[in-house]
């Protein structure tokens, strides 16, 4: 497979404070492709090197297998993390305007905008000015204006934030619908259930360095199972944990059983839940709850980041602010 | 360079001004005040109440005198608006006899412009005679005190205002004025009383000393016959007339104008991009055009905007001047003198190199300014800087040749201005191309080093740009080459 974009060792500062420390990967024609990682963790300067806004201090970044041009830009649609359109504009006249910069010509342009905006619902607001919508509708028009020129490379910034879950709902269906025409997507954001839902493969960057890159599957892979378990006081946990190769937490949470006790079983990789339930049982376990947990694309990060690490992004007021969304 | 882009980048900044309601308002602006500054003063004039006078003569000598120069007065006003009709609406001939006419008719001015209507105007549109300033009311036996309470009292309809009293009294051999009035700032009929009192006095004081009178002032009309004439013009041409005299004014009026029209413009550049970063259109618009196209298209933009400017600015000129030169004398003086083909071409060049220096300059500092405050605070140094050539023009309409004004006409950034104000002097040759290489070099100068400021400012911001590596910034190329 060709690749569409490309970043070879790619380090950038600013201020003499790294922002990139030597990130490579490279995006597969067709891919939907997660770029994960916190605030801060070097996304946006990574996606911005990639289209030759900004050069590398070392590395290089390549776009259809060449250094970014105005051509290969021509084929690229890129909705920015820092959005804004011209408010004076009149919405359909802006996805129009943008579609010509990428080579359009001017009646296809304006049928194409006024396809777009119909079927996003937004043939209404075709005649208003950016300046009297809403931020969530702005958003809208401004991704329409990334892919009104069919792009065979779409990018997009944290697409999904400032938007209300419908439109999240609809941004992820535009995105699907991208990769089924077999158009590359690239988006990124610290909200891993959209990728969890969306990528073929993902990236995770933390600190200016990748991490992780691979399948979801993969990611998820790195993370350990567990299952939690409630139960009499008195029952063998302990014992269950040995027999499994697991570790037996017990947790805080208060069961409705006062004589009950809810445990966390974290099993080994090769370990599945069933394992863990038949165990109880062979040990006369007498189990009132038994719920195994799939890990998450947020576990994953945390697991391959380290607790240390995570720790500290979180207090960098960064780390996975966008999961509770 | 794809010009595509250029184009439509230029496009929209044209646009995105000239769709505005603000635009035309400063369009029209300026035409509007070179039409109020052009009929203000005759609507002034005509607006003023006419000023009702009472004459009290103690000397029984002066007041025929100053009846007989308010009329004159009078006289010299409607001949002004009988000379404008016949220049409008009568041909050569015609003009001539009209006024000839006019100057044989009757005592009442007013009755002699009548007479001249009626022989060569009739069916012809009506002559609008100002209206008479000073209005003499017959007083006769009234004694001031009760003058005084007349001019204190409301007017009615049966009892017409006093504005005024002229009393003359006995003053020597000759006559003291003593002027009573409500409004003291109306100084009408006191001034063309004292002057016609004056002479009357100076005549009786020469016959009293046993001068003649016609000899005297013949004496006093003499008057030396004074030529002004230029080196620098053409041998047997080289008298100075009043349109070479105009053509200095016009140089600096030039001036002054591109000087008004490039930083009317070129702060619309650094609002526009000011406006590109507060509202983050910036990135997406570096994905879909290059730096440089960018940049041209928007000084290419706004230099619409200044053409257009311009072409609204001129064509309300000269409409304006068409509209008055049946009234003005010399209209084609003037117009020859901003119309001179070697003033527009050195305006055109002017406005090129002063709009690309001042222009990219302000277009860079936009992209160094993250809010309106920010670019408020970089400005203010600036454009203190900038008034300097206004100190320099005017200073040319003195002197265009003044160390003053040729020093700072070698300034780069003043070259502009001050070579378009010293161009009527005919500076010579060399000047003049040196001139034009300094303005093209500084230009070509400005620009590069605006393009690479855009570049490092644009996506970066003030703040990242000045307190990391700013002269790194600049000349490494970290930002995407275009």
């Amino acid at each position: 497979m060709t690749a569409v974009l490309e970043l070879q060792n790619v380090q950038k500062q600013f201020g003499g404070r790294p922002a990139v420390r030597g990130v490579s990967l490279a995006v597969e024609q067709g891919a939907i492709f997660g770029f994960l990682g916190p605030n801060g963790a070097g996304k946006t300067t990574s996606l911005r090197m990639a289209l030759g806004i900004i050069e590398p201090d070392a590395g290089s970044a390549l776009l259809f297998g060449k250094r970014p041009s105005a051509e290969s830009l021509d084929r690229v649609g890129f909705l920015p993390e820092e959005r804004g359109l011209y408010r004076k504009m009149k919405c359909e006249d802006i996805i129009v305007y943008f579609a010509r910069l990428k080579g359009m010509h001017a009646d296809a342009a304006r049928l194409r905008a006024r396809e777009l905006l119909q079927r996003f619902g937004l043939a209404d607001y075709a005649r208003r000015k950016v300046k009297d919508l809403s931020k969530g509708m702005a958003q809208k028009i401004q991704v329409l204006a990334a892919v009104v020129h069919n792009p065979d490379l779409v990018i997009l910034d944290e697409p999904f934030s400032g938007l209300d879950p419908v439109n999240q709902s609809a941004l992820e269906d535009l995105v699907r619908d991208l990769a089924a025409q077999g158009r590359t997507v690239i988006f990124s954001t610290h909200v891993m259930e959209h990728a969890e839902r969306l990528c073929d493969r993902i990236a995770l960057i933390a600190g200016g360095r990748k991490i992780f890159d691979g399948g979801v599957r993969e990611a998820l892979a790195h993370c350990p199972r567990w299952v939690e378990i409630e139960a009499p006081k008195q029952s063998d946990m302990d014992g269950v944990a040995a027999a499994l190769g697991a570790v037996a937490e017990r947790s805080d949470h208060v069961c409705d059983d006062p004589e009950d006790i809810r445990w966390r079983l974290v099993l080994p990789k090769a370990i599945e839940p069933q394992a863990a339930l038949r165990a109880c049982l062979s040990r006369g376990v007498d189990v009132r709850l038994f719920e195994p947990h799939r890990p998450r694309l947020r576990d994953a990060f945390v697991q391959l980041v380290g607790d240390d690490d995570a720790a500290q992004l979180r207090t960098e007021g960064a780390a996975l602010q966008g999961d509770a969304a | 360079m794809r010009w595509r882009s250029v184009f439509l980048i230029a496009r929209r900044e044209f646009l995105a001004y000239t769709l505005t309601v603000g635009f035309w308002l400063s369009v029209a602006f300026v035409p509007i005040f070179m039409a109020l500054g052009a009929t203000m003063p005759a609507l002034l004039q005509s607006a003023k109440p006419a000023s009702h006078f009472a004459l009290i003569d103690e000397t029984g000598r002066y007041a025929d005198i100053v009846r007989a120069a308010v009329t004159d007065a009078r006289r010299t006003e409607v001949r002004e608006a009988v000379e404008a009709y016949a220049n409008t609406r009568l041909d050569s001939q015609q003009r001539g006899e009209a006024l000839a006419l006019f100057d044989q008719s009757a005592s009442d001015p007013d009755q002699a412009a009548a007479d001249t209507m009626a022989a060569f105007a009739s069916g012809k549109a009506a002559l609008d005679l100002p209206r008479a300033q000073l209005i003499e009311r017959d007083v006769h036996g009234q004694d001031l005190d009760r003058l005084r309470r007349m001019m204190q009292s409301e007017p009615s309809t049966n009892a017409p205002p006093l504005n005024a009293v002229l009393v003359i009294k006995p003053d020597g051999d000759g006559a003291a004025l003593d002027y009573w009035s409500a409004n003291l700032a109306d100084r009408r009929l006191v001034d063309i009383a004292e002057d016609a009192v004056a002479a009357q006095m100076r005549i009786e004081a020469l016959r009293r000393a046993g001068l003649d009178v016609r000899i005297v002032s013949e004496a006093d009309s003499v008057r030396p016959v004074t030529r002004l004439f230029s080196p620098v013009k053409s041998a047997g041409a080289e008298e100075v007339t009043r349109r070479d005299e105009i053509r200095y004014a016009a140089g600096a009026m030039l001036a002054f104008l591109l000087w008004m029209l490039v930083f009317s413009v070129a702060n619309m550049l650094l609002s526009s991009v000011l406006e590109e970063k507060t509202t983050k259109v910036m990135e997406s618009l570096l994905v879909s055009a290059r730096m440089s196209e960018i940049l041209a298209g928007k000084l290419l933009g706004v230099g619409g905007v200044a053409f257009a400017l311009l072409a609204v600015w001129a064509a309300s000129t000269i409409g304006l001047g068409a509209l008055v030169s049946g009234h003005t004398d010399g209209f084609a003086d003037i117009f020859a003198a901003f119309a001179d083909p070697k003033m527009l071409i050195a305006f055109a060049a002017c406005f090129v190199a002063g709009y690309l220096m001042y222009g990219a300059t302000f277009l860079a500092l936009g992209s160094l300014c993250d809010s309106t405050q920010e670019a408020q605070t970089l400005m203010s140094p600036v454009i203190l800087l900038l008034m300097a050539p206004m100190l320099g023009i005017v200073a040319a309409l003195d002197d265009p040749n003044s160390a003053f004004v040729t020093t700072l006409a070698w300034a780069p950034i003043f070259t502009p201005f001050l070579m378009l104000a010293r161009l009527p002097s005919d500076p010579p040759l060399w000047e003049i191309i040196a001139a034009v290489v300094l303005m093209v070099g500084t230009a070509l100068l400005i620009l590069f080093l605006a393009a690479r400021i855009f570049r490092a400012g644009a996506l970066g911001g003030g703040k990242q740009f000045w307190e990391h590596n700013a002269i790194g910034r600049i000349f490494a190329r970290r930002v995407r080459k275009s």
